[in-house]
């Protein structure tokens, strides 16, 4: 019984999932495609990079990336073209623009009023 | 405390009223950014080992429906596809599957597709944005793509497509 436990474990361990990638053949390449990993977003995960997730399409778009690193595109073009397919949601960080400029601004909003109101408290004290 | 003390708590109330209705309506389906985009250029296999590329679908309305054999969702629009297949030009992408198991399902559930493409590696669901099964995109005679749906596909979405001319 444990023996098929063992077994049953080691077969999900080399299964699909963890699958081996052909990494890119220059190392300066590969590094390339590592950075880029980290800022594009696992669509069907929760808040991970393709660099951390193990998802299927997140094995997919690192192929997809390495493909493109390997054929000359730059790190620029490669994200505008995933964003051009699937949107701003692709990427881990939004980028600063009209349309985010709030949600960038709103911590620094909110830590001025907290020190408007501490000084506004100890003034009076 | 004086009405100033006020202020402070009276512009974090406002944020929190903010934040809480984008929140609400991040809720809604965003518009998916390849409406209005040509489909990709594109040239794959097909289940009876031809061709199919970007250029065999210009010149009429076609619908591009992504599905699996291993796909249980997409067996909920199926019989919307079967109950329709004589009057729509329905193309299936089999998508990460082995083209064995594809033809099993087909044969189990019933073809409803024109043609069935092969995308096992996803070079092509990559360049449509897709991000599971079913997706389904609605293009049309120039090859532009009108709608692109997430999910299980409506009879009145289908309807409107092909009553829209």
């Amino acid at each position: 019984m444990r023996f098929l436990s063992i077994l049953f474990l080691f077969c999900l361990f080399v299964s699909k999932s963890y699958a081996v990638e052909n990494y890119l053949e220059y190392p300066e390449q590969e590094f390339r495609a590592k950075e880029l990993f980290k800022e594009i977003r696992c669509v069907v995960c929760d808040g991970e990079s393709i660099s951390d997730s193990n998802a299927d399409l997140a094995k997919d778009l690192r192929i997809l990336i390495r493909n493109r690193i390997r054929a000359g595109d730059g790190d620029q073009a490669i994200i505008e073209d995933l964003v051009a397919r699937y949107g701003q949601q692709i990427l881990m960080q939004p980028p600063v623009n009209s349309s985010t400029l709030f949600l960038w601004s709103a911590p620094i909003i909110l830590l001025a009023i907290a020190i408007l109101f501490i000084i506004i408290t100890f003034r009076k004290k | 405390m004086r009405p100033i003390h006020f202020i402070p708590l009276f512009i974090f109330m406002t944020l929190v009223v903010i934040f809480s209705w984008k929140l609400y309506k991040s809720d809604e389906v965003s518009k998916s950014v390849m409406i209005g985009k040509n489909i990709p250029e594109f040239s794959i296999n097909t289940i009876d080992g031809g061709i199919l590329s970007n250029k065999d679908l210009l010149g009429k309305k076609v619908i591009i429906n992504i599905f699996a054999s291993w796909c249980t969702t997409c067996l909920f629009e199926h019989p919307l596809w079967m109950e329709n297949k004589d009057n729509i030009e329905l193309i299936g992408i089999a998508w990460r599957d082995d083209p064995k198991q594809t033809k099993k399902w087909l044969e189990r559930w019933g073809n409803p597709y024109k043609i069935v493409g092969l995308d096992p590696d996803s070079k092509l669901i990559t360049s449509l944005g897709v991000v599971g099964s079913p997706e389904t995109f609605f293009v049309d005679e120039k090859g532009i793509i009108i709608e692109h749906v997430v999910g299980v596909v409506s009879e009145e979405l289908l309807k409107n497509f092909y009553n829209n001319e």
